[in-house]
């Protein structure tokens, strides 16, 4: 009966179908690859063939994730904790590594090789007020810093040298004054995606607030007016005055215009010099600072780990994952991955991914590294869409009491 | 109703006929227990299990994994004072009702039209229900790009200000996109079910009426309209729980923005629930939405099968 | 309503009968509903003229200059949609039989016995469902699914076919009440029991309400994206729609690569679509009469 043959097919299709998904077979070992980082999908997933051939005993399903943060928390709650994890460096790697979800690297070998300041920022991300507890659960793997972006040839033409960029702020501010008068877009905004917004935020408020100043927001002596409110105004000065015309582009859109020259500066990190790459590969770029005060000897760069590598804590192959780790960690695996996205390698002797880069690194060499300050405020907050409101409308004060009242709303209700 | 023999056991003056249970006590075959009970068995274990459980959790400070404590209504106070998940609920009810009265009204427009003497019937009615057949999410990344980019080149081009920038990052017409996309999936749907409805109407009323020389106009609201009632009714209330529920348009065209103002009550709770950490607070926030939506549906209900002339 | 319901299948062809023999066609109304059809066909135009395009010249509607078929090829590749449509496939067809195989015998129990307080609590239980809104359970689901090692293609299937049940008895309910009982009356006297009078005479007799069952189920299978994004752990389980979500970041600005892909994932329900379009349209629309 067509009922029977139906239940059969049926059931036939499904056995196939589950048969992708068994575990291992006598002697393989399938490892489960968790990654965050959609720029390096074909990367990573490349790497991981690679290491099949070497290693034929082992299997690794390479699981690129779009939205890394609910779907690793996803797969906390069904119980299926990766065995090999890279992470980006914020606020939600910190929260899962308090929960004890990742392996603990503190005392391994290969923390004295490397860069203590990536090291340090690693270990600060822990969300814990106990300093004890602030240990290392992953291997920076990749460094990023935001600053901006230099579109060398645009410079050039309008007769600036993009070898020598703005040292203060006021510098900064004649440049794009320079730029507006000749015509030239200085500033390519990305509204349309708005936690590009979050980018200049955090480049500027490197230099403008240290990270020590946090704790004495979560201890409330201090609030957001305190600590943001030099940064409102530049930002607002910035987006108001210095934009083309239709701010309200997606990233990729933006990434796009400044390939094509449509602009001088695009205000983000380091991350995004792949993709303009992508569209332009001759592309003649540069990378800088932006600066934030008038002291150039106070400025500071906001740099983070971009791309984190760990392993589950509680992961039931750790031989063969640490086997996978090791390996991605090799010099010229993580030489190939700093040059193909253009990030800083994690190692003591800093290479440069790309000649770009050079312009920040002696910031680098000198250990002036300040993290993201928006890996400070809880995640829930919805910066990006209070900062759109802010550059649209210049208001300073609601846009701090929005900042506060949110954190103090959160703090409120973190009750563990 | 059957088995009109037996009566309960309620007391009724001796002047009142025999009154009949509403209920039969006939013995059933076990095998319609058979039918239904381990699939009732199975619903509770994969919906009403898990929906206790969600409601369980909002009353601790779980994040979804690791260990937890109970809190008591702490979330609950919490959100109540949250500005964030009011506007949530408030634009979530807004554009309900916009999407609801579309679908419906547009809907009902175009079965009207698609039943009476037009040419290629068929080949429209197919035209007309293609929106359904399309994966919310895909189609809603395809709008999102026509609202982000030809529309505001079309905008600027015929000098119409307030299309000239992408409507999605404007806080004030961010919610346009969204209803606009749902009104025009639902009205495949909406435009078939009328259209089911219309066909059921004999054609002698409307030759009868016509002889009585009665004008369109009245035809509808005289004849038509009463007719379908039920239809009315049910494509109501499912519309309005279905649009209640928005989020894969959220999620393709605006994912919240900006700045949080469309974001609906769904994606609300997804986003802050599950990928923010905010699990038990949002889950609080589930099980308020889950009784305005028990409340409404009822509300519903009652109001419509009262004008129901069946 | 009854007598409308037996009615409906004929009702509907002697409607069309008599308009064909009626020649009396008003062209204005014509051309308004054409106009208005083109609400639903120019996204669709925009999409395939986009998919075409090289990036440079994406964002207009005019048509393209260069035919650029590789964009296909690329997002083809990027999506492994060979992959990703097997999957869908997998769980729609199986997610169909199996929703046929059981919901349907759900709903003729309860409509047999609405006279039964147990039953008719039952009916209330099952419709109760409709209203629970997803997004309370999806993480509990998503546990259970996870410590029950159904976070697979299984497990939705599953899913798919019990999380059904609410309104495929709302819908079917109608449709068997309106099946006389005599029918079943004659077979059981002949010594059947109920199990065998619901293979033999009722699921045939419910052939049309279960082809709108079929349809609905499927569409809401392959379609669905929220479902599987928390359900499925592997990605090489990903539906359609899912990798569409996953990939969504990963396209950069090639949008004619992205929109090649929109358009792959549309293709499948929309080929099916122009063959069985009538029987589709036809099978909603009597799910519509209850």
């Amino acid at each position: 009966m067509i009922r029977r043959t139906a239940t059969a097919v049926c059931v036939t299709a499904m056995g196939l179908g589950m048969a992708g998904c068994g575990t291992s077979n006598a002697g393989t070992v399938t490892l489960d690859f968790f990654q965050y980082k959609a720029e390096a999908a074909d990367w990573f997933t490349a790497k991981a063939r690679e290491f099949e051939k070497t290693h034929p005993n082992i299997k690794i399903n390479v699981n690129n994730s779009s939205d890394a943060t609910t779907d690793l928390r996803t797969r906390l709650v069904k119980s299926r904790e990766p065995d090999i994890i890279t992470i980006n460096g914020d606020i939600n790697f910190g929260m899962l590594a308090e929960a004890g979800v990742f392996h603990d690297f503190t005392d391994d070998k290969i923390v004295d090789e490397l860069n203590p300041g990536m090291v340090k920022i690693a270990k600060s991300l822990v969300q814990t007020t106990d300093q004890s507890k602030k240990r290392l659960y992953t291997i920076p793997y990749a460094g990023n810093a935001s600053g901006y972006i230099i579109n060398a040839d645009v410079w050039k033409a309008a007769g600036e040298d993009p070898n020598n960029p703005p040292k203060t702020w006021d510098e900064f501010i004649s440049l794009l004054k320079r730029f507006k008068a000749k015509g030239v877009v200085p500033i390519e905004a990305s509204t349309g995606d708005p936690w590009t917004i979050q980018a200049p935020l955090s480049s500027l408020n490197s230099t403008l607030v240290p990270e020590s100043e946090y704790s004495y927001l979560k201890d409330g002596t201090k609030t957001f007016s305190d600590l943001w409110d030099p940064v409102s105004d530049k930002l607002v000065e910035i987006y108001q005055n210095y934009t083309q015309k239709n701010p309200a582009v997606t990233y990729q859109q933006a990434t796009q215009d400044i390939a094509a020259g449509k602009a001088a500066i695009l205000p983000l990190g380091t991350y995004a010099i792949p993709q303009i790459r992508l569209i332009n590969k001759n592309a003649n770029l540069r990378f800088a600072q932006m600066p934030a005060t008038n002291n150039a000897k106070e400025q500071q760069l906001t740099a983070g780990d971009d791309v984190m590598l760990t392993m589950g804590a509680h992961t039931k192959h750790e031989k063969e994952a640490r086997e996978f780790v090791d390996f991605l960690m090799s010099d010229e695996n993580v030489k190939d991955y700093s040059k193909q996205q253009s990030a800083f390698s994690p190692y003591k002797n800093t290479y440069v991914g790309d000649e770009a880069l050079n312009g920040v690194l002696s910031f680098y060499k000198a250990g002036k590294l300040t993290d993201f300050c928006d890996h400070y405020v809880p995640a829930s907050i919805n910066i990006a869409g209070f900062l759109q409101t802010l550059i649209q409308t210049g208001n300073k004060t609601k846009f701090l009491n929005s900042m506060q009242s949110e954190y103090d709303k959160i703090e409120a209700r973190n009750f563990r | 109703m059957r088995g009109g023999n037996d009566m309960t056991g309620k007391a009724t003056s001796a002047a009142k006929p025999k009154k009949v249970s509403k209920f039969s006590k006939r013995k059933v075959d076990p095998a319609f227990y058979w039918m239904t009970v381990p699939a009732a068995i199975l619903v509770a274990a994969f919906l009403y299990w898990p929906f206790l459980q969600g409601a369980a959790y909002s009353f601790t400070n779980s994040q979804g994994y690791g260990d937890f404590k109970f809190i008591g209504f702490k979330n609950y106070i919490a959100m109540f004072q949250d500005a964030r998940v009011g506007h949530a609920y408030v634009f979530t009810i807004f554009i309900a009702i916009l999407i609801t009265l579309g679908t419906n009204l547009i809907g009902m427009f175009l079965a009207v039209l698609l039943n009476s003497k037009i040419a290629f019937k068929n080949g429209f009615r197919a035209i007309f229900f293609i929106p359904y057949t399309l994966s919310v999410l895909v189609i809603g990344y395809v709008f999102k790009y026509i609202f982000m980019t030809p529309l505001p080149a079309l905008g600027q081009a015929l000098h119409i200000d307030w299309l000239s920038t992408s409507m999605i990052s404007d806080p004030n017409l961010a919610w346009f996109p969204i209803v606009f996309l749902s009104i025009w999936q639902g009205v495949a749907y909406s435009t078939l079910l009328y259209l089911a409805g219309l066909q059921t109407i004999d054609n002698e009323i409307y030759e009868a009426a016509a002889i009585d020389g009665v004008s369109p106009w009245q035809n509808f609201w005289q004849i038509t309209f009463p007719l379908i009632g039920p239809f009315v009714t049910i494509n109501m209330v499912l519309s309005l729980k279905n649009s209640l529920g928005a989020f894969d348009q959220v999620m393709a065209l605006t994912k919240g923005g900006p700045d949080s103002k469309t974001e609906t009550v769904s994606y609300l709770i997804f986003q802050n629930g599950l990928g923010n950490g905010e699990y038990s607070y949002q889950m609080a926030n589930a099980v308020t939405f889950f009784i305005v939506l028990a409340v409404l549906a009822f509300v519903q209900l009652k109001f419509f099968s009262g004008k129901e002339k069946v | 309503m009854t007598s409308a319901n037996a009615s409906i299948a004929t009702k509907g062809s002697t409607n069309t009968t008599k308009y064909r023999k009626d020649r009396n066609i008003n062209w204005w109304l014509t051309a308004a509903v054409a106009v208005l059809s083109l609400t639903v066909l120019v996204p669709l135009y925009f999409t395939v003229v986009t998919a075409l395009k090289t990036p440079g010249e994406a964002g207009t509607f005019t048509l393209p200059t260069t035919w650029e078929w590789h964009n296909f090829v690329d997002a083809w590749n990027k999506v492994n949609y060979p992959k990703a449509a097997l999957n869908s496939a997998i769980i729609t067809v199986c997610a169909v039989v199996l929703t046929l195989l059981t919901n349907t015998f759900v709903a003729y129990a309860v409509a047999r016995n609405m006279d039964k307080r147990f039953f008719r609590f039952l009916y209330y239980f099952f419709l109760a469902m409709m209203f629970v809104p997803f997004t309370v359970i999806m993480l509990p689901i998503a546990k259970e699914m996870g410590s029950l090692h159904l976070d697979n293609q299984l497990g939705l299937i599953i899913l798919y076919t019990i999380l059904g049940i609410g309104s495929n008895l709302f819908i079917a309910i109608g449709f068997i009440r309106s099946i006389p009982v005599s029918l079943e009356e004659a077979t059981r006297i002949d010594g059947a029991s109920t199990w065998r009078i619901f293979w033999t005479v009722i699921f045939p007799l419910m052939g049309p309400i279960n082809a709108t069952i079929a349809i609905l189920t499927a569409l809401w299978a392959w379609n669905d994206f929220l479902l599987p994004l928390i359900t499925l752990t592997d990605q090489s389980n990903q539906t359609i729609p899912l990798a569409q979500y996953v990939f969504q970041s990963q396209f950069t600005s090639n949008y004619p690569m992205a929109f090649a892909s929109y358009l792959m994932a549309m293709a499948p329900v929309l080929i099916v679509y122009v063959f069985a379009q009538k029987w589709v349209v036809g099978g909603v629309m009597r799910g519509a009469v209850k």
